[in-house]
């Protein structure tokens, strides 16, 4: 929700619980180079009396930063008689709403929670509005841990900018709440640049992957079960080739079907269902002597843009690169060649 | 999940050594039976082990039955720049490689080194036991040179994945007591067999050689040796296999497979 939407949303909402004789007016929001208020409202009663608004809105509004911007406004508003603050938010949580009321500070949130406070003109109104945020998502997103944000970085790197955030949603499937996030998210870390209508003007691609490999790891961002192939990895191959369920390779494995590093030790599978497909495979657990890793995967998106090679359905490049990049030992650097054969071969991978 | 690429150069002299020897011995093409380590690459490939401890010896198997007295296998080898060995039936070949000619134990007559091989002597091949599979699972297998340039093709008896297992067993367990890096070769060959060949294919065939009269008892005799050797990885053939590999972020994979396949067999011949 942009803080424009919060407002029109507030506004509507003050008007529908005034009683029906008072007067809702709204101020423009003063224009100056220290930009001083968003907006201001004016409640005047059938007396004609009017309390004036002074409006600080917040798109997300923690209990500490209630705290900040009330003495803000206070500051602003001092040896000014007659204006009250009132902060519009989102969403205000219980908790927020309380601090709100301790110092006596009217409000309201797009949700419907809303009180308002004058003593000239009397006037008290309070409406309880959710008691869930909506719209939990509308913090900053710090992290790209979650299944959401893979997904999101999997559309970014894998489409060609530029794009709108909603051709994009459109496109991969991807919500496009989810996307903005990720998308502030990497032009924070100047990863993405938009251009003039908000759109992703390009991507750095590689830096996006590298952020993400900072969050997501291969063997905890996903359920991973060992197992052991005795006749090797070429045997696995070769039954691979004529399943009829869905998997797909990644890994060292898989980064030899673009970029041949060392002969893989270690198979990385990621399939639905660890335990069927050990058994389709004649895998063996083992305590000891691990060569097969199936994946059960944070998300769908990992058998998105596979590829068929030497009979293996290989999972998309840039999923390969990140599980590499979070592997132990020279999965990393096998990552970086896998990298450096994506920048070379853009056109195989990337649309 | 194989790598593919060139051969190993000593593989390529080896193979070459192979047909020099065929081409030496032309008469007595269908006397000879390839044992040994050039047999089990017949069968298992190059796989993602590590070739560069490949032995490149050539070792043939001979059925006395089948040798014609002329020519001298002596004669041939001489005439063609082989010299003699430093054991009855070992052949250096002029490209250095050494070339083995053996006669399973109970064909090869009295004595206890050299196989009686009525005008061939007694040391142009050597008694060797565990060979007796290798004259009842074989195979006609066509063996090409490696090197490009090198047009050599001929058609030949291999001892199958089971007759090799056997004879494997026991060249293994013979030198137990003073085990050797050509030990754990072998030992790593049985793994490649057992990694190669389904355990099904292996344990029909020995069923059927352990009923065999001539090469009932050595199969038998390596069944049972089979789980004493390879049965833990801490067994001794295990240690071996995963020593010879040499690839020590394999030890733990190698070892584990090993003792998985031979439960394999082991359960699969026990019904």
């Amino acid at each position: 929700m942009s803080a424009q939407q919060v407002l029109r949303a507030c506004e509507e909402l003050i008007k529908g619980v005034l009683p029906a004789d008072w007067n809702f007016t709204v101020g423009k929001a003063q224009q100056s180079k220290s930009r001083q208020f968003d907006s201001w409202f004016t409640l005047t009663s059938p007396e004609q009396q009017s309390v004036n608004y002074v409006v600080e809105v917040k798109r997300s509004a923690t209990a500490k930063s209630i705290v900040d911007a009330v003495a803000q406004l206070r500051l602003l508003l001092e040896g000014r008689e007659g204006e009250l603050p009132l902060l519009a938010a989102g969403y205000l949580s219980r908790r927020s709403q309380e601090v709100l009321k301790e110092l006596d500070v009217s409000y309201v949130d797009a949700t419907g929670n809303l009180r308002l406070t004058a003593s000239s003109p009397g006037l008290f109104i309070e409406v309880q509005g959710a008691q869930k945020d909506p719209w939990p998502d509308d913090q900053p997103l710090r992290t790209l841990r979650g299944r959401g944000a893979g997904r999101a970085v999997r559309a970014l790197v894998d489409t060609i900018p530029p794009y709108g955030v909603r051709e994009l949603s459109v496109r991969t499937g991807v919500a496009a709440a989810t996307l903005s996030r990720v998308i502030n998210l990497l032009e924070r870390d100047a990863i993405v640049t938009r251009d003039a209508r908000g759109g992703v003007a390009s991507v750095d691609w590689a830096g996006a992957l590298r952020r993400w490999s900072q969050d997501y790891e291969l063997r905890r961002s996903n359920t991973v079960t060992s197992y052991l192939e005795p006749r090797g990895l070429e045997a696995l191959s070769e039954k691979l080739h004529d399943v009829a369920w869905r998997y797909a390779v990644t890994s060292s494995v898989a980064a030899q079907r673009f970029a041949p590093v060392a002969p893989a030790r270690m198979a990385v599978l990621y399939v639905d269902d660890a335990t069927l497909t050990a058994k389709k495979l004649g895998l063996r657990s083992t305590d000891a002597g691990v060569n097969v890793l199936l994946i059960e995967p944070f998300d769908e998106v990992v058998f998105e843009r596979t590829v068929e090679r030497d009979g293996l359905t290989v999972a998309a490049p840039s999923q390969v690169a990140v599980d590499l990049m979070t592997g132990p030992g020279r999965e990393p650097a096998e990552g970086e060649a896998l990298i450096d054969w994506m920048q070379k071969n853009e056109d195989d991978w990337r649309s | 999940m194989k790598m593919t690429g060139d051969p190993d150069p000593l593989y390529v002299t080896a193979r070459a050594a192979l047909l020099d020897t065929l081409d030496a011995l032309r008469k007595h093409h269908d006397a000879l039976v390839l044992v040994g380590a050039q047999a089990v690459y017949v069968h298992t490939g190059t796989t993602t082990l590590s070739v560069a401890e490949y032995t490149t010896d050539a070792d043939f198997c001979i059925v006395p039955d089948l040798l014609a007295d002329s020519p001298l296998l002596a004669d041939r080898l001489l005439a063609n720049g082989y010299e003699i060995g430093a054991y009855p039936g070992s052949w250096i070949s002029p490209r250095g490689i050494t070339v083995d000619l053996m006669v399973p134990e109970a064909l090869a007559g009295a004595g206890s080194q050299g196989a009686r091989l009525g005008p061939h002597g007694n040391r142009a091949a050597r008694r060797a036991k565990g060979l007796e599979a290798s004259l009842l699972d074989r195979q006609r297998t066509v063996i090409t040179a490696l090197e490009p340039s090198d047009e050599r093709s001929v058609e030949i008896w291999v001892a199958g994945p089971s007759a090799l297992l056997i004879a494997k067993i026991h060249e293994i367990n013979e030198r137990l007591d003073s085990p050797d890096r050509l030990s754990d070769k072998d030992a790593l060959d049985v793994f490649r067999l057992l990694q190669s060949v389904s355990t099904i294919t292996l344990s029909n065939r020995l069923n059927e050689l352990r009923t065999s009269g001539l090469a009932g008892d050595v199969t038998t005799q390596a069944i049972d040796i089979l789980p004493t050797l390879f049965g833990t990885r801490d067994s001794p053939g295990t240690r071996m296999a995963v020593r010879a590999a040499g690839e020590q972020s394999l030890d733990a994979i190698i070892g584990a497979s090993f003792v998985v396949l031979v439960q394999d067999l082991v359960d699969e011949l026990a019904i």
